[in-house]
């Protein structure tokens, strides 16, 4: 039985889209195991050929790029295995590998995620720029920084630069440098339950509220930071509109030149946007994003916004 | 201060290696006895920026008058490298990676890199008695349970 915080069941009576049943139930459940292969060091082709003949049972995700999800592995603890050791393989949950999906990398691109710890979403990115590109993967904390570090060190991304500093203040001095910003910003968490029950058990509306603030700055300070023409995708991996469709329709208002586009993802189950929450309505561009929770795919809950830069 | 190497002086981290078949995009910077792999555009980008703590890969690291390869700079390097190369089977590898040396006879003393078919395995050191002891971080072995229980 999982045990819930009575400001957890105060946002459940708000979300009239959320099963309760449905998602304590999928919660449950540990994440199906994915991987992404690394296509910087290697050929996608070899690794797969490679694992094949490992015992390895791959099945390719429709909604990323060399995403596939875990049939079969040789071992119990993918972790614990050579192609993880050797930066063959990258573990991640499967909507996870969703934002930067969205954010379009191409080849060449000049990247920067601003909330990197520990790294999985800067690592696909790197990928993705190959090495006419390049990925600033920053984060605030010293002890994330080294996660950070070492996972970009095992994906051998030679176009990948580290930095520790506040991400609210990143566009002083790199305003204009960048194609595509990620902002996966810190959040409460709601949509990755699997991973630790007891979030639900100490979750608080404060932490949402004190949060909220931070992650509009760190939107706001990864927006500037973009070239005009440039995207910036705004994610979180929580349920709570505060933190999601709040942020997005406050950002709206304060940048009537950002135009949101629509996320829509083939194979991927999504639900609509909330229009209004705790009394506020929020702008109708904000039923562009994608959301959806733990049940809808067998995987994490996420919020995901795509803003352009005219 | 990291000192950017020049392409001449590449060859010191390998006798074996053929410099100019290493694509063009990749440079290697010096601190101590450690070596990085960069890209021009990561290294041009960085000026950019504050608080940079790495830029790309830490590739290599010098051991007396040899340099031994980290897992990463095995991979970059590898498909360039004419000779020292070792080639193990998926058994020995897996033992490799549990940081068990391999035997092998007939080899000079020093640094060797070791493979499997396409793939790269870090360096090791080749000791008198002829086996090769892997210089790999703890963090990058794989358990001795390693497998499905």
């Amino acid at each position: 039985m999982i045990a819930l915080s009575e400001d957890f069941k105060m946002l459940v009576s708000q979300l009239p889209d959320l099963d309760l049943e449905a998602y304590l139930k999928a919660v449950e459940e540990p994440l199906p195991e994915c991987v992404r292969l690394n296509t910087l060091k290697f050929r996608e082709e070899d690794v797969k050929e490679f694992m094949s003949r490992r015992g390895w049972r791959l099945e390719p995700l429709a909604w990323v790029r060399h995403g596939y999800r875990v049939l079969e592995a040789p071992v119990t603890n993918l972790g614990d295995s050579i192609e993880h050791m050797l930066g063959l393989i990258y573990i991640q949950g499967p909507v996870s590998m969703l934002p930067v999906e969205v954010l379009d990398v191409r080849a060449g691109d000049r990247c920067l995620d601003l909330c990197a710890a520990p790294g999985s979403k800067s690592t696909q990115m790197a990928q993705l720029v190959g090495l006419d590109g390049v990925v600033v993967a920053n984060d605030v904390s010293s002890k994330r920084v080294k996660a950070l570090s070492f996972n970009l060190q095992r994906w051998g991304a030679v176009n990948s630069i580290v930095t520790l500093t506040d991400g609210r203040l990143f566009s002083r001095w790199a305003a204009g440098l960048f194609y595509r910003v990620l902002v996966d910003a810190p959040c409460s968490s709601l949509g990755v339950v699997s991973k630790d029950w007891s979030v639900l058990k100490r979750y608080r509306y404060n932490h949402s509220r004190r949060l909220q603030p931070l992650q509009a700055a760190l939107l706001e300070s990864g927006y500037r930071c973009l070239k005009p023409g440039g995207v910036i995708v705004y994610s979180t991996c929580t349920i709570h509109p505060l933190e999601n469709e709040a942020v997005i329709s406050r950002f709206l208002e304060r940048h009537p030149e950002a135009r949101l586009e629509e996320v829509r993802p083939a194979g991927l189950r999504w639900r609509r946007p909330l229009e209004e929450f705790g009394g506020e309505r929020f702008s109708p561009e904000v039923e562009k994003c994608f959301k959806c929770y733990p049940y809808d795919n067998g995987g994490e809950g996420f919020f995901i916004a795509k803003i352009r830069r005219e | 201060m990291a000192r950017i190497m020049g392409r001449d002086s590449f060859s010191t981290l390998s006798r074996f290696l053929r410099v100019n078949d290493l694509p063009s995009q990749l440079v290697f910077t010096e601190k101590g006895k450690k070596v990085r792999c960069v890209t021009h555009t990561a290294l041009e980008t960085a000026t950019r920026l504050k608080g940079v703590v790495t830029m790309g890969v830490y590739a290599a690291k010098k051991m007396g008058e040899d340099y031994y390869l980290s897992i990463e700079g095995s991979q970059l390097l590898g498909p360039y490298l004419e000779g020292g190369v070792v080639e193990v089977s998926m058994n020995e590898a897996e033992n490799w990676m549990r940081g068990a040396p391999i035997e092998r006879s007939g080899l000079e003393s020093g640094i060797a890199v070791v493979k499997m078919g396409w793939l790269f395995l870090g360096s090791g050191r080749v000791s008198r008695d002829g086996r090769i002891y892997p210089l790999i971080p703890k963090e990058r072995m794989i358990s001795h349970r390693n497998g499905k229980g």
